[in-house]
């Protein structure tokens, strides 16, 4: 058997190999952001497939869940100490309750009313969020102390010198446990994403997709199926908004609830390959290093010019590869051979 | 007296409101005949609005004359990104529609925000903060001069719906594009038209807008919701829907304001979205065009 045979039959064990060691082996912290970034978009753009993609309702609000999610866990903590673990789970429950009240008005109909909706659910949850700045913090934001030190800002009333079990609070100094919690929840999605596609499930939202009348009359009660899907999609896009609150440990309404999240989010999965497993990953891997790359270069001198860019692409990418690279690379490589 | 603030926000509330009318007209327009949604509406107002703003800053013009700029300037526009982008997604999957227009939206503010910075801008004339009073009721001149001219420019639209040849052809494309194109109507043409003339109108608001309030780069995305909202409530695609349905919000929202803050104006407009959406969601006025 030939190496290149064997890199070919295991290409995806080799992948993963690769990637497990890679934290360990390369010592740059700006490269090891950079991947962690990569994965965590992967995730945030595949649990926006699984409405988006695989269902084929386009959602421009998804940072409403992300934002519920990171503001669930990051209250729960400074308020309660509850673990940013526990927080995650609390997280994703309300903010699946929350994609109830848009999905019951919206999915009964058909057109364009749950993209609207979707947008107009984010943003008056910035809005409440930035007003009762009380409890939310307003403007100004979270964030979570480093151990040891004093909350500095926020109304919280968190015990004076915050210490905790740093893998209980999921606090470190090094960023190699975040970049593994990242693989960990990136793979799981992958994971969920590949099982929902190829259940039963999976068939129901894609033929909501293809055809809503003809799913009907096959007897699909669409509109449930429909809540199943964002239901599923919000749980784990709070869970991206936990991450993020971990990783950064810092939050404002003005970025976890804005229109540019949610349509980033959603770029990711339309450059990849919507309603793919890999897709998500693959747009990940093209945008993550360039618009980190776009921030470097532009951001300190013109405000905003990364997203001109990242408006230039959406455009440039609907026109040209509607369907996302990821299907067009697939199939390149059957015709190829490779 | 708190009667009195109370009819003070219903009577500001209309008259916002037939400037919302006129706004949004132009969406419903584009969506009945073309039934995609424009997410770069709000923008095309907030180029208007710095193309007022500009002229105004460097002649000193009446911001009212420069409607004689805006409007085809921005009737051109519209042409061209029609011709340029939307044609090529026309008959296509809808995310190919939405995300064309959403892209379009965020390539413009971002360019407006490179172009002319975040700062805020206003056109100032010599009425710009002339108030007449009626009774308990005091009303601000160039709101009140947006209303009328809003008012006047929404029916001079509905006569051309209504009466010209090329108005009807929009309508037959409307309502039944087949039957349409049976009669010799060439509906690319249509489409490109009620994007024009969508365009110019919501140019036209921008004109009117700048010279009462100010404009930013990314305003545009804030007006583009409510625009949204007056439309789903007037009726998808409907005109006259528009008109009925403006001055409704613009009452909603000035009470909401004043129960809950101005700053939750556009919550209490979201809330009204999903309350249509559950007990009317066809509208006021439904998909009739007029």
């Amino acid at each position: 058997m030939g190496s290149a045979l064997m890199i070919r039959r295991h290409f995806y064990l080799l992948a993963l190999a690769a990637l497990l060691v890679f934290p360990l082996v390369i010592q740059d912290a700006f490269l090891i952001h950079i991947v962690t970034m990569i994965f965590f978009h992967a995730f945030l753009a595949s649990a926006w497939n699984l409405i988006g993609g695989y269902c084929g309702q386009f959602s421009l609000g998804h940072a409403a869940f992300f934002g519920l999610g990171a503001y669930t866990s990051m209250l729960l903590l400074l308020y309660n100490s509850v673990p940013l673990w526990i927080g995650m789970f609390v997280g994703g429950l309300v903010s699946a309750s929350c994609a109830i009240l848009i999905g019951l008005p919206c999915f009964r109909l058909r057109g364009p009313y749950f993209t609207l909706s979707s947008i107009g659910i984010a943003e008056s949850l910035r809005l409440i969020f930035l007003k009762y700045r009380d409890f939310t913090g307003g403007a100004v934001g979270l964030e979570i102390p480093r151990f040891g030190a004093n909350p500095m800002i926020g109304p919280y009333p968190l015990p004076h010198k915050f210490m905790g079990d740093p893998i209980l609070y999921f606090q470190f100094d090094s960023k190699i446990p975040y970049y593994y919690l990242a693989f960990g929840i990136m793979l799981l999605m992958l994971f969920v994403t590949s099982r929902v596609a190829k259940s039963k499930l999976g068939y129901y939202f894609l033929s909501i997709k293809e055809d809503e009348d003809a799913a009907e009359s096959m007897g699909i009660p669409t509109t449930r199926y429909k809540l199943i899907s964002l239901l599923m999609s919000a749980f784990f896009m709070a869970w991206g908004g936990t991450y993020y609150a971990m990783y950064f440990r810092y939050i404002d309404p003005d970025f976890v609830f804005a229109l540019p999240l949610s349509v980033e989010i959603a770029l990711v999965a339309i450059i990849g390959g919507l309603g793919t497993v890999f897709g998500p990953l693959l747009g990940a891997t093209l945008l993550v290093p360039a618009s980190e790359k776009m921030r470097a270069w532009l951001g300190g001198t013109y405000a905003g010019a990364h997203l001109i860019v990242y408006g230039l692409i959406l455009m440039i990418a609907v026109l040209i590869v509607p369907e996302g690279i990821w299907p067009r690379l697939r199939r390149l490589i059957r015709i190829r051979g490779w | 007296m708190e009667t009195d603030l109370i009819i003070q926000m219903v009577v500001s509330g209309i008259v916002i409101g037939g400037f919302y009318s006129l706004m949004s007209i132009g969406l419903s327009l584009i969506f009945g005949v073309t039934k995609m949604i424009n997410f770069a509406h709000g923008d095309f107002m907030m180029l208007g609005m710095y193309l007022t703003y500009w002229i105004w800053h460097s002649t000193a013009m009446d911001p009212y004359l420069l409607l004689l700029v805006t409007m085809p300037t921005l009737f051109l526009l519209g042409a061209l990104v029609y011709k340029v982008l939307v044609n090529r997604v026309i008959g296509g999957i809808g995310e190919q529609q939405i995300f064309l227009t959403v892209g379009l939206s965020i390539f413009l503010q971002n360019l407006a925000l490179l172009s002319w910075t975040a700062t805020y801008r206003t056109v100032t004339t010599a009425y710009s903060m002339a108030i007449f009073s009626a009774g308990p009721v005091t009303i601000s001149v160039p709101r009140f001069l947006a209303f009328i001219c809003s008012i006047i420019l929404a029916v001079a639209i509905t006569l051309f719906l209504r009466f010209t040849k090329t108005g009807r052809a929009l309508r037959a494309t409307a309502e039944d594009i087949e039957a349409a194109m049976l009669m010799g109507i060439k509906p690319r043409r249509m489409f490109m038209l009620s994007f024009a003339i969508g365009s110019a109108l919501v140019g036209g608001a921008g004109t009117f807008l700048v010279s009462f309030y100010y404009t930013w780069p990314t305003i545009g995305a804030m007006f583009t919701l409510l625009c949204f909202v007056t439309v789903v409530l007037g009726g998808l695609g409907s005109i006259v829907g528009c008109l009925i349905a403006g001055p409704i919000l613009g009452v909603v929202e000035g009470l909401g304001s004043l129960a809950l803050g101005a700053e939750m104006k556009l919550v209490v407009l979201y809330a009204v979205f999903v309350l249509i959406l559950v007990f009317r969601p066809k509208g006021l006025m439904g998909r009739r065009m007029l």
